[in-house]
């Protein structure tokens, strides 16, 4: 067999190959198992580049080559290296953090144009905690939120509403404060916190393990690479500029 | 799968020791593994049920893969037997053998004292 070693060239994200716009719907429900699965995006890049040439050289369609795309996702993924990512997890901890870091932010910047001092009672904390839990969780509520959309979907923001309510209730009416501190150094200090955050996150999400396939990339995808920079820098971006938006709200407004 | 020459259940039972053969003539990958069989009357064994087999041939160490083109052909995952995957062969080999002699001086024994019905 004269067989000559594939020429190394820069992955493809599987998005762009013909194959997965082809079978869009199968190709997305067996990539979203996988990753539901914390399987490694090169891993499942590979376990749909088998399903795309099998189909080439067979000629049958994915769903009637390997079944059900999530139960044949399952069937792979139990047969094989049982090698995990945990980024999903950095990047929720992260969020939560800066999450965390824009609400006191935020209500300290509002404070500090008023001139007054930041003061926190015992529930406005306990409500942050919930908001920090749910954002924590995040990763582990990805399936529920997908096969139980109208259930849990609800249910979650129900909870970040209600704790969102309750510490703007409990400003009016519980007096005792357990963190009182200097507005204006929270304000810059956590804003500092939120661009060390989006750095580390736009560091996680630019170097993602993403879904690329081992096959030649298809002719015409140059922009792959300034559109895998946009997909980081965008999400990563976002909170640092929440936070100047709604800080520089109170100064102009009054 | 789709097996017209034998009850699916049969094959199952052996289906990874013949994909072991059939990598052992040689590196293959997983269409050609698919059409050797199918060439050699076991049927049609689909991509579903012959992937994971050979997902789980890789974790087992019992094959290597490498994706490469071939003949001019396209860029396919191509399976080659490990040593480990050459004793574990000659391993089912051994056993099946051993296994399908008892079972034909079985179903012999039992054909001799079954009375034939008449047609």
């Amino acid at each position: 067999m004269n067989e000559t070693p594939r020429v190394q060239e820069p992955h493809q994200e599987v998005w762009q190959r013909p194959f997965v716009l082809a079978q869009q719907e199968w190709c997305g429900a067996f990539v979203l198992e996988l990753r539901l699965r914390e399987v490694p995006g090169p891993v499942i890049g590979e376990r749909l580049a088998e399903v795309e040439r099998h189909c080439a050289e067979s000629g049958e369609t994915p769903a009637g080559a390997f079944g059900d795309a999530t139960s044949y996702a399952r069937q792979i993924d139990v047969e094989s290296s049982p090698e995990r990512v945990s980024g999903a997890w950095t990047i929720a901890a992260l969020g939560a953090a800066q999450v965390v870091a824009l609400i006191v932010g935020t209500a300290a910047t509002r404070t500090w144009a008023e001139g007054g001092v930041l003061t926190w009672n015992a529930v406005q904390v306990a409500c942050l905690a919930l908001v920090l839990l749910v954002v924590l969780a995040v990763p582990r509520l990805v399936r529920p939120l997908i096969t139980h959309t109208w259930v849990v979907g609800p249910a979650v923001v129900a909870l970040v509403v209600l704790a969102s309510l309750g510490s703007a209730v409990s400003g009016r009416f519980v007096t005792s404060s357990v963190l009182p501190v200097p507005a204006a150094v929270v304000a810059v200090g956590l804003f500092g916190v939120v661009v060390v955050l989006a750095w580390l996150e736009y560091r996680e999400l630019a170097t993602d393990d993403l879904v690329t396939s081992p096959l030649t990339p298809a002719a015409g995808d140059g922009a792959q690479q300034v559109r895998r920079r946009w997909n980081a820098l965008v999400p990563t971006a976002l909170a640092p500029v929440c936070y100047l938006a709604l800080g520089a709200v109170p100064w102009f407004v009054g | 799968m789709t097996v017209s020459a034998q009850p699916s259940e049969w094959l199952r039972g052996v289906l990874e020791l013949c994909v072991l053969r059939v990598i052992a003539e040689g590196p293959t990958y997983g269409y050609a593994i698919a059409a050797r069989l199918a060439a050699a009357g076991f049927g049609d064994v689909k991509g579903g049920t012959l992937y994971p087999l050979l997902a789980r041939l890789e974790k087992n160490l019992l094959v290597t893969v490498v994706w490469r083109t071939g003949d001019g052909g396209p860029e396919r995952k191509y399976f080659t037997l490990t040593d480990a995957g050459h004793r574990e062969l000659e391993h089912g080999l051994d056993r099946w053998q051993a296994f399908s002699t008892r079972v034909t001086d079985h179903l012999s024994a039992a054909d001799a004292t079954i009375p034939r019905s008449r047609p």
